[in-house]
């Protein structure tokens, strides 16, 4: 089966920031998306480098789970790019069984 | 929620020793449906008791019912503490103390404080008053729209010592006791901001100048409902649907100062590094001692 890389950005994009209340894609802050075979990586980034954690991690998670409930994806990485805190946030964003 | 949990963790819990504070907590816990009321009214007593002096609340509060004037006076003490605060602030940091003495038996009045006046509203035109009420009432309120427009004027007043409402639509804080539409069908309380008191009060005089009966003294029907255009009839579909429209422009506004501000603060860090990354002070420095 093979995923269309649009409809991981549309998914993808659709995650709302929960406190703006605005999707990620109105907002720009959807980077690069690729797919090979079955797996997606997905790269974005927030309005500041400074974002609270508990936000940029809960977006992360969203963005994961939205595209992985895509028909065919099995696994969706999400890379978030720009963050002081990028490497701890991704660590919990991408958590097997944490979702 | 219980009043600790909803405190749990926060400066002002400390209060909850107090056993009047923890009555006012546990009363508002039980009553309100936004613990954020519980926080609220507690850490504005906190300031209260910080910048009157009243350390010891539970000695206060026995003062008080002995002669009700000390509590008068503690209020105006606090008032005079908070001079150069707009009548807004001074409703919003007063409101702890009132409620607290309210819900523990001592009468104070529930009337503004003095402060600096605001900026004045910028129309009174007709429409202009419900819309602006309406939009007013929803913000910080935790009213749904529907809840709101099923008020009646009975419904806003000051509260009891078991937190019951008292009508009074020149109550400063203005409370609101209402009926939720989803959830427990139980009646609970929340609260109007000052600008909202003060929207609704120059509504209400709008709609009494309106009418054919001009009398001076005109007693306040409380079965009449709180949201009206200004000839007192109900607010209509096409007022409500203005409102909605005013107010999502004004999120999508705020939204947008939010969003710059975020990106300006970001670029900012982005070219200076972490926040203290470039502290340079004297090396021998224990963090501990700044923590």
């Amino acid at each position: 089966m093979t995923i269309d890389v649009e409809a991981v950005r549309a998914a993808a994009g659709s995650t709302r920031d929960p406190e703006i209340r605005r999707s990620l894609a109105e907002m720009g802050l959807l980077d690069d998306v690729l797919v090979v075979g079955s797996d997606v990586t997905v790269h974005f980034h927030l309005t500041s480098p400074l974002c609270p954690s508990k936000f940029a991690t809960s977006i992360g998670q969203e963005i994961r789970k939205r595209v992985e409930a895509i028909p065919g994806v099995t696994s969706c990485a999400v890379v978030l790019r720009d963050h002081f805190l990028q490497a701890k946030i991704q660590e919990l964003i991408n958590a097997r069984g944490r979702q | 929620m219980n009043a600790t949990r909803i405190l749990a963790g926060r400066r002002e819990g400390e209060l909850l020793a107090f056993p009047s504070v923890h009555r006012m907590a546990d009363i508002l816990a039980a009553r309100c449906r936004e613990p954020s009321w519980v926080r609220t009214s507690v850490a504005s007593l906190e300031r209260f008791r910080a910048m009157t002096g009243h350390t010891d609340l539970e000695l206060l509060l026995a003062q008080a019912r002995a002669t009700p004037l000390v509590a008068e006076q503690s209020l105006a003490s606090f008032a005079t503490a908070l001079a150069g605060y707009t009548e807004g602030q001074v409703s919003a940091l007063a409101m702890g103390a009132k409620i607290w003495f309210r819900l523990n038996g001592v009468n104070v009045p529930w009337r503004p404080l003095p402060g600096v006046s605001s900026a004045p509203a910028l129309s009174t035109s007709d429409q202009q008053g419900t819309e602006r009420v309406i939009l007013l009432a929803l913000i910080g309120s935790g009213l749904g729209l529907a809840e709101l427009l099923r008020l009646r004027v009975g419904d806003v007043g000051s509260l009891d010592a078991e937190g019951r409402l008292i009508p009074d639509i020149e109550a400063d804080p203005l409370a609101v006791q209402h009926i939720p539409r989803r959830g427990r069908q139980e009646e609970r309380i929340t609260f109007l901001t000052y600008s909202t008191r003060q929207a609704l009060l120059a509504a209400m005089q709008q709609s009494t100048l309106q009418r054919d009966s001009p009398q001076p003294i005109e007693p306040i029907d409380l079965n009449a409902p709180l949201i009206t255009q200004r000839d007192g009839s109900k607010a209509t579909l096409a007022s409500v649907a203005k409102a909605r429209q005013k107010s999502k422009s004004l999120i999508r506004a705020c939204s947008d100062v939010n969003v710059s501000l975020c990106r300006a603060t970001g670029d900012f860090f982005r070219v200076w590094g972490l926040p203290g990354s470039r502290f340079e002070g004297p090396e021998d420095i224990n963090i501990e001692d700044y923590i």
